[in-house]
């Protein structure tokens, strides 16, 4: 029995949390109440600064045993050191769902609430974007981007639920990255992931990754689109309310 | 990093601030001024990781003029819920 209207369904949500020993223990006070405020944490990637074993045991001690299912994608901060798989175990032993090109839907009071969820890539928006040209490298690049989106698409359209979110870290729009600087923007997301979250019934898309972004905008098929980025959002998470 | 041409002081500045393991840090912006020397802004999560790019930039580009406007950001709960 939640605290908000029937039906609905109340998601918080945070990224670039980036734990290390040195932070750990600074969320916990915001998330001793949080199963009074929502019914599910969302986190949009870059958990970790180096992607290191131990730096994922500081994220499974401090977002692990919450009163509300933890659901997270992995950032490129999560990958530098080579170790995902140990990582998404230790996450995944700590009961928090790691999502990549996969979706999951949870009972929150009645209400089939899906997520799908990706670290997504880079490539650009409209008018200044990469495509799959000339060298390996490049193509590589793009080509790496286009498979995520087709499969996050496939996994998004694929949730069998109420109320639908896509969760990533890279950005799908890039009016979520105003404030930062336009020339890297290609480096921070991609129409791509826009045109996947666009190819189903969307309700809300978050991502983290531009500490210098915006928090709202919209995608070209109406999708709302929040940028939870930690310093953007300058708390420990915010909270969105979707009705059936 | 002494003696480089200073045409590139930003490029290797925000270089090594992600480079550098002790820092990895790609969000913090630095801001050539007026008056000489750069700006670093940009937040992080702690205050050691704070002093570690200050410590980091000192021994890469000891001759270099900074004012530093690095924060460490705040996690406190969130009073407002956005209905959507």
């Amino acid at each position: 029995m939640s605290g908000w209207p029937d039906g609905s369904v109340r998601v918080a949500a945070i990224g670039d949390v980036h734990l290390d020993r040195d932070v750990l223990g600074r969320y916990r006070p915001a998330l001793e109440h949080l199963g009074g405020k929502a019914d599910v944490l969302l986190l949009a990637g870059d958990l970790t600064r180096h992607g290191t074993a131990d730096e994922a045991r500081c994220v499974a001690e401090e977002f692990g045993g919450l009163a509300v299912p933890v659901v997270a994608v992995l950032g490129n901060h999560d990958y530098h050191s080579d170790q995902v798989d140990d990582f998404v175990k230790i996450l995944e032993d700590a009961g928090i769902v790691v999502l990549e090109c996969t979706g999951t839907v949870l009972d929150c009071n009645g209400v089939r609430f899906g997520i799908a969820g990706a670290k997504g890539f880079g490539g650009g928006f409209a008018g200044a974007c990469g495509s799959e040209f000339g060298e390996p490298e490049m193509k590589a690049f793009i080509r790496h981007t286009r498979r995520i989106a087709e499969s996050f698409g496939a996994a998004l359209g694929a949730l069998d639920c109420d109320i639908r979110v896509a969760l990533m870290h890279y950005a799908p729009i890039p009016e979520t990255l105003l404030g930062e600087p336009p020339e890297i923007y290609p480096f921070l997301g991609s129409y791509l992931l826009g045109e996947a979250v666009d190819s189903a019934p969307t309700d809300l898309a978050v991502h983290g990754h531009a500490h210098a972004g915006s928090e709202r905008g919209t995608t070209p098929g109406g999708v709302r689109v929040r940028n939870v980025a930690h310093p953007v959002i300058k708390q420990a998470y915010n909270v969105y309310q979707l009705s059936r | 990093m002494s003696g480089m041409n200073e045409g590139y002081t930003e490029s290797h500045l925000q270089q090594v601030l992600a480079e550098d393991y002790r820092t990895a840090e790609l969000g913090i912006r630095a801001i050539r001024l007026e008056a000489g020397g750069y700006a670093l802004c940009g937040e992080v999560e702690s205050h050691q990781r704070r002093a570690l790019i200050e410590q980091v930039v000192a021994e890469s580009f000891p001759d270099l003029d900074v004012r530093w406007d690095i924060a460490v950001t705040r996690v406190h709960e969130p009073d407002e819920v956005e209905e959507l």
